[in-house]
């Protein structure tokens, strides 16, 4: 087991800027998710640590091992492409037999080797078949056992369930996981799929215009987001400008357009008189009961109401804004009319209004 | 790798230079004379060629854009029945030789031929009185007919290219907004396909202009082609076809270069997409027959020469009669047996089996160097792998007959008169190299290059990745590309005529030729001869067709 150490990785093209200054370690036996919209530049760190793209600046670590100038094919990093990539001219034992044929294992190794690694991705019984009669979810795991075979440093999965259907992508969510985590591999998985990296991740960065805006638990990431971008991108949320009118260590009062919000959540860089964000998820906004009083309740008006089945998705205005509430087994309620409704000061997460702008800039830039 | 692809680069442009540039700047240099060309103007009997090659081009255009264009709009206009069958036959004269077709024509066309004789039949002429169509301008328009009904399916591939790349809601865009239909075709289809349909008439156009193999065998001699070609074996004492070679050069190149400034971005454009469908609409009943016929009529008339040669090697004595009055196969065992013939099979086999190698190899090498390598510069081995098309093959096999007696160390290596055979094998490989570099290219577009990726990653070197990899992927494309390369080079026509000067290295169209002028049998075993040659030239586009699919229209693509 072996760590990925990013330093400054940098890359441009021409006078685009791709990844600005990435600092990043992946510890060894990780499983971590590389996060962020199409086009942050993703795929680019990725192919960067495959070799197939040069850096513009920065070194590329495999342990204490400076890969930064070593050819692809001499960096054991297997690797599962979106695509799959699998050769459509081999069949599926002569595919996952490829990497250790170029290792020049013997014949019966060999064999032994891809039967055992097809066994731990459950494909035995396909060895002999071609690759265009695989289904979509087999291809995937073909790929997976090419990958695991050569028995890589590093695994790098290149948004590996992209092309699986909807309840497909759900069951090999964990089998993935389970195949890393046995194999006891050092993995970076790119995807734009938040469900799957909060799902799977032992630790994730959010990555967005080159630059890598959080790194943490997939819990610590959606709970204190760090900037309006990843609340946003993480889940969602809903926004209130405001100022510190008061602050006693982790909580604080706030002035909003609403009124005064407590929050238990704030970010440690605000001081009183500071500009600063709530981000409120919808699921933080509770209905009120009839004579219940908490901190942070408010008076809504009931926009629109979705039912969903399990949960109910409200649209609510107050003060002229519209927000985003979900109720589970929601009730019958009604459209126009007032409700009183809270958020839990825990709940109520505020950040720094001057990296709302930097990421909202970064992201229309 | 990294040397790998510096010494690939430095082969392919070594043999660009010495084996197009340096031929060609050797006819610059013989034919850039001033004293030379005056003289050629001067003579009436060269001005008189010059002339009228000029009106065999002009003339095969037009016949060519009046056959291409308007089946070609039928095709992507309409779906009518059998419409998949008579499109792909549109593509049969390709590979019809017309150099063996002119000798079916000759005997259609004879004053005693098939024509008149059909003519006495029928009673509208006096038998031995109808008129001999190839007297005075009969053997002109006979030229033309042929190299026209060679030449359509040229632009009419381009055409419907062109046609095809057109996204359909453009031209339903224009109608939404209440265009008329012969508006929407002068304002929308008809700028939209001006590139392609201008390449397309280009290309027929040069190579009308310095077609040898046609004129030639129809004895239609006072043209330029033909008179170098007749001058080849006297350059010693007569230097002008020098200046004429020189002349057709530039007038080639211009037109070429003339094309490229006005369409060449949008032309080469149209060459990465493939032909798309789509809104076209279904005919039935009559309308249906009436799609369908004008092409059924103009493949029928396209095969009538080479119908005339099938039946001339058939026929013991084919003379005052519409078909021929004793049928035979002697001719057939006599193409076989004649020991020229056997010996040019040979050299033929040799000639183009090596031709092909040698395209195979360049061809990979390009087709890597400009589709996956891409280093600084790339876009210019893209053009010169493309310029042998734009270089007519009677300016190339000049070219390396004088460079061969230009330069002595050359002439030491590979004099044609001693032994052609190595001059021959490059011949024909710099002519027929952009097929295969186009195969190889559309082969390697098509690949991922993730399944190269995917190789590297698992610790493939570059050179595995391509011998398992990438190779194994591009097998039906190459194999493709080396049939057409090999199966054209089999009938090429200038190249052999001047190249190959002595009877023990004739290959099989120069055989041909010699077969045919002697007086007797001769035609009818040129005949025979040329039908086994077609046979075999069908056979193999055939298997190479169905290795390539329906992306054959893209081999002849300009």
């Amino acid at each position: 087991m072996i760590s990925i150490r990013l330093q400054g990785i940098e890359k441009s093209y021409g006078t685009t800027p791709v990844l600005q200054g990435i600092d990043l370690e992946i510890e060894s036996g990780e499983l971590f998710f590389l996060l962020g919209p199409s086009g942050c530049g993703k795929s680019t760190l990725l192919r960067i640590i495959a070799g197939f793209l040069p850096a513009t600046g920065g070194r590329v670590f495999f342990g204490d091992d400076d890969v930064t100038r070593l050819a692809p094919e001499r960096r054991d990093a297997g690797m599962v492409f979106q695509s799959y990539a699998l050769w459509p001219h081999m069949t599926v034992f002569q595919n996952v037999a490829f990497g250790l044929e170029i290792r020049k294992l013997g014949k019966a190794e060999i064999e032994r080797q891809v039967m055992e690694t097809l066994g731990f991705v459950g494909l035995e019984k396909l060895r002999d078949r071609p690759i265009p009669q695989l289904s979509g979810g087999q291809q995937q795991r073909v790929a997976l056992a090419r990958a695991l075979v050569i028995q890589p440093r590093v695994l790098l999965l290149d948004e590996p369930l992209s092309n699986l259907d909807a309840k497909l992508r759900l069951d090999m969510r964990a089998e993935i996981r389970r195949i890393c985590k046995e194999a006891g591999l050092t993995t970076l998985y790119v995807t734009h799929d938040q469900k799957e990296a909060l799902s799977m991740a032992d630790r994730l960065a959010v990555l967005d215009n080159g630059i890598l805006q959080q790194v943490g638990a997939p819990r610590d990431v959606y709970r204190r987001p760090i900037n309006a971008f990843v609340a946003d991108f993480i889940g969602e949320s809903n926004f209130v400008t405001g100022r510190i009118s008061r602050r006693e260590g982790a909580a604080a009062e706030i002035e909003s357009p609403w009124g005064i919000l407590h929050s238990t959540t704030v970010a440690d860089s605000l001081a009183p008189g500071d500009p600063c964000l709530v981000c409120i998820r919808p699921e933080s906004i509770r209905f009120a009961a009839n004579g219940e009083s908490l901190p942070n309740t408010l008076t809504m008006t009931l926009r629109h109401a979705t039912y969903l089945g399990e949960i109910g998705q409200w649209g609510l205005e107050i003060h002229g804004q519209h927000l985003k509430a979900f109720e589970m087994q929601p009730p019958t309620r009604t459209v126009d009319q007032e409700y009183r409704c809270s958020i839990a000061p825990a709940d109520a997460i505020v950040i720094p209004a001057d990296t709302t702008t930097a990421a909202a800039s970064q992201s229309t830039s | 790798m990294k040397w790998t692809r510096v010494l690939t680069v430095v082969f392919i442009i070594a043999f660009f230079a010495l084996f197009m540039f340096l031929p060609l700047y050797t006819v610059i240099a013989e034919g850039l004379r001033w004293a030379y060309i005056v003289e050629v103007f001067k003579s009436p009997f060269y001005v008189q060629g010059l002339i009228n090659c000029f009106y065999i081009g002009v003339v095969v255009t037009i016949l060519v854009f009046l056959i291409a264009v308007p089946l070609a709009f039928i095709a992507d206009r309409y779906d009518f029945a059998g419409k998949k069958w008579v499109t792909g036959m549109m593509l049969l004269p390709m590979i019809l030789p017309p150099f063996v077709g002119a000798l079916g024509f000759t005997q259609i066309f004879g004053k005693m031929g098939a024509l008149n004789s059909l003519l006495t039949a029928l009673q509208i002429v006096p038998d031995g009185g109808g008129p001999d169509w190839l007297a005075g301008n009969g053997r002109f328009f006979v030229v033309c007919l042929v190299e026209a009904l060679h030449l359509y399916p040229i632009l009419y591939l381009n055409t419907s290219t062109a046609l095809g790349n057109i996204d359909p809601s453009l031209e339903e865009a224009a109608q939404n907004l209440g265009s008329s239909a012969w508006m929407r075709f002068r304002r929308i289809t008809l700028p939209l396909i001006r590139p392609g349909l201008f390449a397309g008439c280009i290309i027929v156009f040069i190579w009308s202009l310095t077609e040898l193999g046609t004129p030639l065998m129809l004895g239609y001699n006072r043209v330029t082609p033909v008179q170098i070609f007749n001058g080849v074996t006297e350059l010693g004492s007569n230097p002008l076809p020098y200046a004429l070679v020189f002349i057709l050069l530039v007038v080639a190149a211009g037109l070429y270069i003339v094309s490229r400034m006005l369409f060449g971005q949008e032309g080469h454009a149209m060459l990465l997409k493939g032909a798309g469908t789509g809104g076209s609409s279904r005919l039935s009943g009559w309308k249906s027959l009436g799609a369908f016929l004008p092409f059924l009529v103009v493949t029928l008339i396209a095969t009538l020469p080479h119908l005339g040669v099938v039946l001339l090697s058939f026929s013991r004595d084919w003379y005052r009669t519409v078909l021929p009055s004793v049928f035979t196969l002697d001719h057939y065992a006599m193409a076989l047996s004649h020991a020229d013939v056997v010996r040019s099979i040979r050299n033929s086999l040799i000639y183009s089996g090596t031709a092909m190698f040698v395209c195979v190899a360049f061809g990979v090498a390009i087709a890597l160097l400009t589709v996956r390598w891409k280093p600084r510069g790339w876009q210019i081995f893209d053009i010169l792998s493309m310029m042998p098309l734009a270089i007519p093959g009677i300016i190339l096999a000049f070219g390396y007959l004088s460079m061969t007696t230009r330069y002595e160390i050359l002439s030491r290596i590979m004099n044609p008169i001693e032994n052609p055979t190595l001059l021959l094998i490059l011949a024909y490989a710099m002519r027929r190299l952009p097929y295969v570099v186009r195969a190889a290219s559309a082969g390697l577009q098509q690949t991922p290059i993730d399944f190269e990726h995917a190789a590297l990653n698992l610790g493939a070197s570059g050179w595995t990745a391509l011998r398992r990899i990438t190779v194994p992927l591009i097998t039906a494309n190459l194999i493709a590309g080396a049939l057409f390369a090999f199966a054209f080079s089999m009938l090429e026509v200038s190249d052999s005529l001047i190249l190959a000067q002595t009877n023990e290295h004739y290959p099989i169209t120069r055989a041909i030729y010699e077969l045919s002028m002697i007086l007797g049998f001769g035609p009818y075993v040129a005949c025979a001869f040329g039908v086994w040659a077609m046979l075999f030239l069908a056979t193999t586009i055939f298997v190479a067709t169905r290795l390539l699919g329906r992306k054959i229209g893209a081999m002849f693509r300009f």
